[in-house]
């Protein structure tokens, strides 16, 4: 679900962030000191992004940021200390949700043929 | 050859000669006594001279030794005993009887001509199929539960462990005390469940000088107690944490530094078993000298808050609006739940009568256990 709508007034791409961990594992171990030391501030800074906690036993932690534009972003941070986990989310919060492509070109067009594309239905019709 | 010369004169020549032939006994024969003069001649050279043994090993018959140093009366036929296993003989269960025959018909007119075969069932005892016995009443109920020695509510509070360490202490003193220690030690000692009995026991002083304790109060009725036969008083907690934490304070820490013996040693551990569930086991035991280790060995460490219910007792996020926390896995059906399908999705399987969870009557993927190797 897109919300097209908000893209001028959202103060950023990125709406929710879902944070997984595990209480067990010792991959988990950075994971869960970040979110007892670290999140509460990274929340309360950006109120704009919503933020889901939730274990997912006996798997590595993962953070996956939806964007507005319909796409997900995962990132696994297994073994990670927690100030390598806010530069993570401070990625996830700060990416666009678009794919990652190569930019070698003074502009991005989104609409790259000023013609506009060819419909069959419109004009007058070609005699065969 | 010296060898083979004082093994002919070890064997007795003339047992073989003193034996029927097997082959002889019989009626029919394939091999007569005629085959073996054949091979006399080649025994001879070999043994140089009589040979012993018979003389064909295949049709003569050794005979068995009849001679048996048993009493007569072992060597008499005994009837058949009951096989019974003696864990079946001696079971507290009211197991099935066994199957037994009536007599047959025609034997039963032998003995008693007046035997007239029934025509109906009528009269006939109902007693129910085998695989219906366990419903019926008096043969599987409370009675028949297995009860343990050990306490069923394992007592998991460091602070209660140490009252109950205590009050074993206490009790086996007590018991050393009167003299009746030694014929109560391998004894069962009475549950005291109830409150009273472990106030009564807690109350007494006990003063530890140099690993020697003496009691100050009086032990000669808390040993009574313990020998009395005991009523069920059954009482899951007797103790709080926090009354423990407040008994513990009143006490001198000084008696945990009662020296143990052997049988101090295990009435202890066996005690503390009966009282809260914790076994120690045997081999950690024989490392504990004083009651501190063996509370050391009893008492565990609680368990760790999981992350979820750490940040709860924290209230980490309450101020926070945009920050959920789950205290379980986010699952395909919470998602559902979260952007209100799901009860779409319930009601449109039931219309269908389709399973809402799970598969139903339908079988396991058996396709899955073929290429993992399971079946």
């Amino acid at each position: 679900m897109t919300v097209k709508a908000l893209r001028a007034i959202a103060d950023g791409k990125c709406k929710k962030l879902d944070l997984h961990y595990c209480d067990w594992a010792g991959s988990s171990k950075g994971m869960n000191g970040f979110i007892k030391s670290l999140l509460p501030k990274f929340a309360t800074a950006n109120p704009q992004i919503e933020f889901a906690v939730s274990p997912r036993p006996g798997k590595h932690p993962v953070i996956i940021g939806h964007y507005i534009n319909g796409r997900t972003k995962p990132i696994c941070v297994r073994n990670l200390s927690p100030y390598e986990i806010l530069q993570k989310v401070e990625l996830l919060r700060d990416a666009s949700g678009e794919k990652l492509r190569r930019t070698n070109k003074a502009v991005v067009s989104t609409k790259p043929s000023v013609r506009g594309i060819w419909s069959p239905y419109h004009g007058k019709g070609m005699a065969v | 050859m010296r060898r083979l010369q004082s093994l002919q004169l070890a064997i007795p020549s003339q047992c073989a000669a003193s034996r029927p032939s097997f082959a002889a006994a019989r009626a029919i024969s394939t091999t007569g006594p005629a085959h073996s003069k054949n091979t006399e001649w080649i025994r001879g050279k070999l043994w140089k001279g009589e040979a012993p043994g018979p003389a064909d090993p295949y049709t003569q018959r050794m005979e068995p030794e009849a001679q048996s140093n048993l009493p007569e009366e072992a060597l008499e036929s005994r009837p058949r005993q009951d096989k019974t296993p003696a864990a079946v003989r001696e079971s507290r269960l009211t197991l099935p009887a066994r199957r037994t025959e009536a007599t047959a018909e025609k034997e039963l007119q032998s003995s008693d001509p007046t035997y007239v075969p029934a025509t109906d069932a009528e009269g006939l005892e109902e007693i129910g199929a085998l695989s219906t016995w366990w419903e019926q009443p008096g043969h599987w109920g409370d009675e028949s539960v297995f009860k343990g020695f050990g306490s069923a509510d394992k007592v998991v509070e460091r602070e209660v462990v140490e009252v109950h360490l205590r009050r074993a202490v206490v009790e086996a003193l007590a018991l050393q005390q009167t003299g009746a220690f030694s014929e109560w030690a391998t004894k069962k000692w009475s549950e005291g469940g109830s409150r009273d009995e472990l106030d009564q026991a807690l109350a007494v002083q006990v003063e530890v000088q140099d690993g020697k304790a003496t009691l100050k109060g009086d032990a000669s009725s808390i040993a009574e107690t313990l020998t009395s036969e005991s009523q069920e008083a059954e009482s899951s907690t007797i103790v709080t944490v926090e009354e423990a934490k407040e008994m513990i304070k009143l006490w001198d820490p000084s008696w945990k530094n009662i020296a143990l013996d052997d049988s101090l040693r295990f009435a202890l551990r066996k005690r503390l078993y009966q009282l809260t569930g914790i076994l120690i086991p045997d081999a950690k035991l024989a490392a504990a000298n004083t009651a501190k280790h063996i509370l050391t060995l009893a008492a565990r460490d609680p368990k760790p808050l999981k992350l979820a219910q750490m940040l709860e007792k924290r209230n980490a996020f309450a101020d926070l609006a945009n920050v959920a926390v789950h205290d379980r896995k986010i699952g395909p059906i919470d998602k559902e739940v979260a952007v209100g399908r799901w009860k779409v999705i319930e009601e449109e399987l039931k219309k269908r009568d389709l399973p809402v969870t799970g598969y139903g009557n339908a079988a396991r993927n058996k396709e899955r256990d073929w290429l993992t190797g399971k079946i």
